[in-house]
């Protein structure tokens, strides 16, 4: 039997990286995110390229920034479109939505969130990445980072 | 690891962001009320594609676009520009000019005499 892993664990092997993502004055960290390697060298290298809807005011870094730092710092996130359990609900697998990014991940406990895959919202939809990108998160929580996530389908379940 | 936005970028993004969060807490509330979002379309004579798309930042949301959504929900905007220090006292924590240490105070950096915006909607009577 394979032990679980943790976000420590992982954090010191080096297969999880605490995101920055800084916060207001007067605000506090209630929530946390990381990424995997993978995840990382997309928030780094891709997701700065990624295309801009025509008429949003922010670019995709921006908007996907907005969201997580509110996220971090503890905002409601029972709004349709920001944070959303992926169909079907037994896979435990959670996105981030704004109008140009996607991020794919779950959440080992509650309040820390693991970033597995980005895209650009019109790929997801153009090329219908959604089912791919849950199996293969269940996948690397599964067999690379040997995490626990949780089940549930309520947002309540996943953050205080 | 750095961050991927500038401090400029950072504060332009949560400003967006922390207005379209109030729109959105303000339908939703206005649902509570009976009051759907194509209750507001019709009242400001939109197709109700427009405001989901201004709230899902898919449209521009101009200064004056959010006072006609205020005023369709029976809401009065308020914006505010408060410093650092006024937000820290807002969060009931010390100030710079009340620490021993000022400079460890949340590392705020650039010309930032002026902190971020805050906008409110706030009920009619």
């Amino acid at each position: 039997m394979t032990s679980k892993s943790t976000i420590t664990s992982l954090r010191l092997q080096q297969k999880l990286f605490p995101l920055v993502l800084r916060l207001e004055p007067g605000e506090a960290a209630h929530r946390f995110v990381y990424g995997t390697p993978g995840f990382m060298t997309w928030w780094s290298q891709e997701l700065p390229k990624l295309p801009m809807d025509v008429e949003e005011v922010l670019s995709p870094k921006e908007q996907i920034f907005a969201l997580l730092t509110d996220f971090a710092s503890g905002l409601r996130m029972d709004y349709p479109k920001e944070l959303e359990e992926m169909k079907p609900p037994e896979g435990g697998i959670w996105e981030f939505q704004t109008v140009d990014v996607r991020v794919f991940g779950f959440f080992p406990e509650r309040n820390h969130f693991i970033g597995v895959f980005g895209d650009s919202t019109k790929r997801c939809h153009d090329y219908g990445l959604h089912r791919g990108y849950m199996n293969e998160c269940i996948r690397i929580c599964d067999r690379e980072l040997v995490l626990d996530r949780i089940f549930g389908g309520k947002i309540d379940d996943v953050i205080t | 690891m750095t961050s991927l936005l500038d401090e400029r970028e950072q504060r332009r993004a949560r400003f967006v962001g922390r207005v379209r969060r109030q729109l959105k807490i303000a339908f939703a509330e206005a649902k509570k009320r009976d009051v759907s979002q194509a209750d507001v379309a019709r009242t400001l004579d939109v197709d109700p594609a427009v405001i989901t798309r201004q709230l899902n930042g898919s449209a521009n949301l101009t200064l004056a676009t959010i006072g006609d959504l205020a005023w369709a929900l029976g809401l009065y905007p308020q914006f505010e520009l408060l410093t650092e220090a006024q937000l820290l006292e807002k969060a009931g924590r010390p100030t710079a000019n009340k620490m021993a240490n000022a400079t460890s105070v949340s590392g705020s950096e650039g010309p930032a005499q002026v902190t971020p915006f805050r906008l409110h909607v706030i009920e009619a009577a």
